[in-house]
């Protein structure tokens, strides 16, 4: 039997439902699922169910060893551009240009400020993620894990740690900002670089 | 796929010989290509034919085309240049491994019992 769009979308949400929520691991599983379908005769529900029966358990294993992957691809995916020559100079400049600062206004003064835009920083990250899932937007493993990793990175130094607090009126203060400044710009730029990645193959 | 170790080792050869000969390929197929060559003997499952896709696209011998066939998203693999190189290592591994177990189990100083 031939699947309509109808059938089609039917094991999209099917899937979207049973918890894999990446569209990059969705449609491939999908279609799988109607490649399977279209060589059997009869009802689709009733086939689809059958399948579904045999091999849900395997589809599943599969999805979370795709996520696993995914996290390894996205550290990569980061750690290769935080080695590029224009990292390494970001955070040399960087670093020089904090500790210039520091000469004129103590970083310390800034702490609520900046605590304060880290906050906002948070909740538009979170925002976003949350809009995509309550509005169904897709979503892709890779930029997911990325985003995921910016949020708690952001949170657990910023807010629950208060690393900087930690640091007041030491040297080790303008490392720290220059080194959280620049994991925020590496993490942005490798979730813009993968997101067009993903535009260009899926769009 | 069938539960043992002798075959899960070497499905990343299996999968790499097939694209080898095919150019490229996509998931479902791959499964009916295996399952015609080996007349059902073999029946590679999604849980252990994805993981395996994905984890050679990963590491770069495998590069990804998708495609919209029948209203819906289609991604086919084919080999790099790297998965090319890799292919001939792997099949001449896997030679030289059935060559010793052919040796070893032809053997008659090997009595096999349980």
């Amino acid at each position: 039997m031939k699947l309509t769009a109808h059938q089609l979308k039917f094991i999209d949400n099917y899937l979207k439902y049973s918890g894999i929520e990446f569209m990059d691991i969705r449609y491939e599983m999908a279609d799988h699922i109607a490649s399977a379908l279209e060589e059997r005769d009869g009802d689709f529900y009733d086939e689809f169910k059958d399948y579904m029966r045999i091999h849900k358990a395997e589809l599943l294993q599969s999805n979370r060893k795709f996520l696993r992957l995914a996290t390894e691809k996205a550290y990569n995916r980061l750690f290769a551009n935080a080695v590029k020559p224009w990292a390494i100079a970001l955070v040399i400049s960087l670093f020089l240009l904090l500790f210039l600062f520091k000469q004129y206004i103590p970083l310390e003064n800034l702490s609520e400020d900046i605590q304060l835009a880290a906050t906002v920083l948070f909740i538009a990250v979170i925002g976003s993620v949350f809009h995509k899932r309550l509005f169904r937007g897709n979503r892709f493993s890779v930029t997911a894990k990325l985003t995921s990793s910016f949020a708690l990175l952001l949170y657990v130094c910023l807010v629950v740690i208060r690393v900087d607090k930690l640091l007041a009126g030491t040297i080790l203060l303008p490392v720290y900002y220059t080194l959280m400044i620049f994991m925020m710009i590496v993490l942005m730029i490798t979730n813009y670089q993968q997101e067009r990645l993903y535009k260009l193959k899926y769009n | 796929m069938k539960n043992s170790q002798l075959y899960k080792g070497s499905l990343t050869t299996i999968i790499m010989k097939l694209l080898e000969e095919n150019g490229r390929m996509y998931g479902y197929e791959i499964t009916q290509k295996v399952k015609g060559i080996t007349a059902g003997a073999l029946n590679i499952t999604e849980g252990a034919l994805y993981p395996a896709l994905h984890k050679l696209e990963a590491d770069g011998h495998l590069a990804v085309e998708v495609e919209k066939v029948d209203n819906r998203l289609r991604k086919y693999y084919k080999l790099t240049e790297t998965g090319e190189k890799e292919t001939v290592n792997r099949l001449a591994e896997l030679e030289g491994f059935i060559k010793n177990m052919q040796a070893l189990v032809g053997s008659s100083n090997l009595k096999l019992g349980y």
